[in-house]
């Protein structure tokens, strides 16, 4: 209180004001200058303050239907095969994960959330994206026909405003390797930029109050490269749910996690 | 009997699952995708292919049972064997259901087993109130019994299934023995009931007891055609009574007349003795109804839905789809328990909100120029047919799509004027073809559309046209002789896509329109085996509705197929997607 009245009484005799007038011009000045000070605070803790608050701490399963989203759920969490129908609603657990014989390669506790893939129910998944640490998205290898809506699910993604904002890196799970016809990682991730290339130019060809997809994946003129044009890391990697074969699933949670 | 029961989770697990006879396809999958997953849960029961199936939802749990048969079955049956099911098998996990998580396979083979049996037994009785033998009570039923019990009753797994399936293979001879005894004895009833019949004694009347008029008429005479002292006894007149009266005396009548006329007080008061100890009872459900975690019943949910739905019918949803969705919501929220600081009536407008926004959210892609972009590459031609009542707006929508496809997918595209009837269609057409420079094909009026949509196509393919647009002329659903020529026009040009265009503006009748032209289509339809519907809707004058777009939900919710586009205004820019979130929101106010 001594310092106020003292610098009121200076701003008194230097500006030739009234002491009242002085008082109340020195409460501004420091009440501006507390703000200024939270301001800057802000301003130079906010950017990495926002994102980590943002981004949140849950693996997202999404996929098709029938691409094994459930079953993958229980392995990592039991370790055990379960017989799965489409799921009507999503099932989300925390649980240690068992990457290998060592302590240090477990993980002691992911919450996984398992989305359901049918189309009238993963338009909601979206809604799940802040909470999102990453994302892990099964395809069914075997299943051409259905790249056709992963591209499409992938174009949505990839095109998400939070998706932009928080670069949540994605792992493309191309399950059911241990089947004969199985395709390959590059076919599939081929075939997803091949669809979502022509997805272009009609996404590009936006209606009337058509939301989300406005902004064009990729440079214009320029092949579509998944790897290189998405706004997020992404890898691919082969499992297979059913025979237990998900070393690198464990690979990727522990990166993430690490 | 039945063929398969299941049980799973909401989470997708398969719990238990038993097949008795093996089951073709999977309707168990096509169940869950094509009516759970579209908000038809108020239903439990279905019909796919050959199969028919019943199902029950234990809401605290999540969980679904399903039961899974051919033919006819009765429902009280069905309904015990499911009840009966669904507390077995909540008993028999009850301790270890942690969030429906931990329980990833149960074994349940021998608990299912007695179910059935005791199902069976209830409709054996039910069918025939003398009382057959139960199945233990036979000879064989018990040599069934001791055999299994000695080979230690089906154990888990596969080996255990096929235990189960040997089981009941004999439980089904002895069932088919049963059912013949049964048959024999209800044949040997029916007989010895006839026979008693013939035996009986007639009154006697005909020809023996003629008596011609004129003739002199003796005292026994009179007193026998005098039918007014006559006879029916007493005893007889009291079961007559009891039969028809119910349960006899006037004064019942009365109570019960009364007791209908008060019906809704009685109701209420019955209510507050349900609630034992009634202020109380009433206070924490208030309290908890704010604070959250009170457990809907039907009682709770029934006002509060009841006011919802007559907001959705307001806002122009057809009352039979309002009514189903409520049914629907109903089914998955009775037992639920509410969240912490929420109300019912939020819960409620939560769960409708989500079921709402599932059912418009398109179940398949609806990009139609991602389509046609596709086509051109394979170097086809893609159609569109465009159908409707009449005045709903084909011509004018065409004209938009025509607008979005030529301008936003650089497509080349026809129109083809198939309304060969109402004057001035072609001329139309014509008229937008001008301004929007697109090439039109036309064979002038009286034609037959099947044929000229047909040429429109080939003439495209020969003349590199990307997509060929057709209009149709418009029609009432009931017109069978229109229906039968736009079904033919589909079936002969089989286009890439049927849009069904509907005004905005419709209420109960959207439903009707849009039924009947899809069952036209598909019953008429080229190929009985896989036949062709709506492949989606197009719904105008969409600006003009304000909120009531509930148009937009009937339609969905009736054919499962998407809404592709909105017509919101006069200009050919005026086409839109539909947003589902915010048809909701507009629904829900």
């Amino acid at each position: 209180m001594e310092t106020i009245r003292q610098a009121s009484g200076s701003i008194e005799s230097f500006l030739g004001v009234g002491s009242s007038t002085a008082l109340v011009l020195t409460w501004l000045v420091i009440l501006l200058s507390v703000y200024i000070t939270v301001q800057i605070f802000q301003v130079a803790s906010g950017g990495t303050l926002r994102t980590r608050r943002s981004r949140g701490n849950v693996t997202l399963m999404l996929g098709q239907c029938g691409a094994g989203k459930t079953a993958t759920f229980f392995r990592l969490r039991d370790g055990e095969e379960v017989q799965t129908v489409s799921s009507l609603q999503l099932s989300r657990d925390k649980f240690p994960i068992k990457a290998g014989e060592n302590a240090d390669q477990n993980l002691p506790s992911v919450e996984v959330v398992d989305f359901p893939g049918h189309l009238r129910m993963r338009g909601k998944a979206s809604d799940m994206l802040p909470e999102a640490r990453c994302i892990i998205y099964l395809v069914d290898s075997e299943d051409k026909p259905k790249l056709k809506d992963v591209a499409e699910h992938f174009y949505e993604l990839l095109t998400h405003p939070d998706m932009l904002e928080l670069h949540t890196p994605i792992l493309i799970a191309c399950n059911k390797s241990d089947l004969g016809s199985a395709r390959s990682e590059k076919f599939i991730v081929e075939e997803i930029e091949r669809e979502i290339e022509q997805m272009r130019v009609s996404r590009g060809a936006t209606l009337e109050g058509q939301d989300q997809a406005d902004s064009y994946l990729g440079i214009d003129g320029e092949k579509f490269k998944l790897m290189e044009h998405s706004p997020c890391p992404i890898q691919t990697c082969k499992i297979s749910a059913k025979k237990n074969e998900m070393q690198p699933l464990y690979d990727f949670l522990m990166e993430q996690y690490a | 009997m039945i063929d398969a029961f299941y049980i799973f989770t909401k989470g997708g697990l398969l719990l238990w699952s038993t097949q008795l006879v093996k089951v073709k396809g999977n309707p168990l999958d096509r169940l869950i995708k094509e009516v759970l997953l579209e908000e038809r849960v108020g239903e439990t029961f279905a019909t796919l292919d050959v199969y028919n199936l019943k199902w029950k939802l234990l809401n605290d749990m999540d969980l679904f049972f399903v039961v899974v048969y051919q033919g006819i079955l009765q429902m009280a049956y069905l309904e015990g064997l499911l009840s009966m099911a669904a507390k077995e098998f909540s008993h028999h996990i009850a301790t270890s259901f942690g969030g429906g998580l931990n329980i990833k396979h149960v074994d349940f083979e021998k608990d299912f087993l007695r179910c059935r049996q005791k199902a069976d037994k209830e409709l054996k009785e039910s069918r025939k109130p003398g009382g057959m033998r139960s199945f233990e009570d036979t000879k064989k039923g018990a040599d069934v019994q001791k055999n299994r019990e000695e080979k230690g009753l089906p154990a888990p797994a596969k080996k255990g299934k096929s235990g189960g399936t040997d089981g009941d293979k004999e439980e089904d001879d002895e069932e088919e023995d049963a059912a013949v005894a049964e048959a024999r004895a209800k044949l040997a009833g029916g007989k010895s009931k006839a026979k008693k019949d013939a035996e009986a004694p007639k009154p006697k009347k005909g020809k023996e007891a003629r008596h011609w008029d004129g003739g002199k008429v003796s005292k026994s005479l009179m007193e026998e055609l005098d039918f007014s002292k006559n006879k029916p006894d007493e005893a007889d007149l009291a079961a007559k009574q009891a039969e028809f009266l119910g349960s006899g005396d006037e004064e019942d009548f009365e109570a019960e007349v009364e007791s209908l006329s008060s019906g809704s007080d009685a109701e209420e008061e019955k209510k507050d003795d349900g609630r034992v100890g009634g202020l109380f009872k009433s206070l924490t459900k208030g309290v908890k109804n704010i604070t959250g975690g009170a457990v809907l019943t039907e009682g709770d949910l029934e006002p509060i839905l009841k006011k919802f739905k007559t907001e959705l019918m307001t806002r122009n949803v057809a009352a039979e789809v309002a009514d189903k969705l409520s049914d629907s919501v109903r089914k998955s929220l009775v037992g639920k328990t509410t969240g912490r600081f929420t109300s019912m009536a939020s819960t409620v407008k939560q769960a409708l909100k989500e079921s709402m926004e599932t059912l418009l959210t398109p179940k398949k892609s609806i990009d139609v120029l991602r389509a046609a972009l596709a086509a051109k590459n394979a170097g086809r031609v893609y159609t569109i047919v465009f159908l409707g009542v009449n005045g709903v707006g084909k011509s004018t929508n065409l004209a938009k799509v025509a607008y979005y496809l030529k301008h936003k997918g650089g497509l080349d595209v026809l129109i083809c004027a198939c309304d060969t009837f109402r004057a001035g269609a072609v001329e139309q057409l014509k008229t937008h073809s001008r301004c929007l420079d697109v090439p039109l094909f036309e064979r002038g009026y009286g034609k037959d559309p099947a044929d000229i949509a047909k040429n429109a196509i080939a003439h495209a393919k020969s003349n590199g046209h990307d997509v060929v647009l057709v209009d149709t002329a418009g029609r009432m659903q009931d017109n069978e002789p229109l229906m039968r020529a736009l079904a033919k026009l589909v079936a002969i040009n089989s286009p890439d896509l049927v849009l069904f265009v509907g005004e905005a503006l419709v209420g109960n009748d959207a439903i009707d329109q849009v039924s009947k032209f899809n069952r036209s289509l598909v019953d008429l339809s080229a190929d009985p085996r896989n036949p062709r519907g709506i492949d989606g809707m197009l719904l105008t004058k969409y600006d003009t509705v304000d909120d009531k777009v509930g148009a937009a939900l009937s339609m969905v919710y009736v054919t499962g197929q998407p809404v592709v586009f909105v017509g919101t205004g006069q200009k050919y820019t005026h086409l839109r997607k539909m947003q589902a979130k915010e048809v909701v929101k507009t629904l829900l106010g």
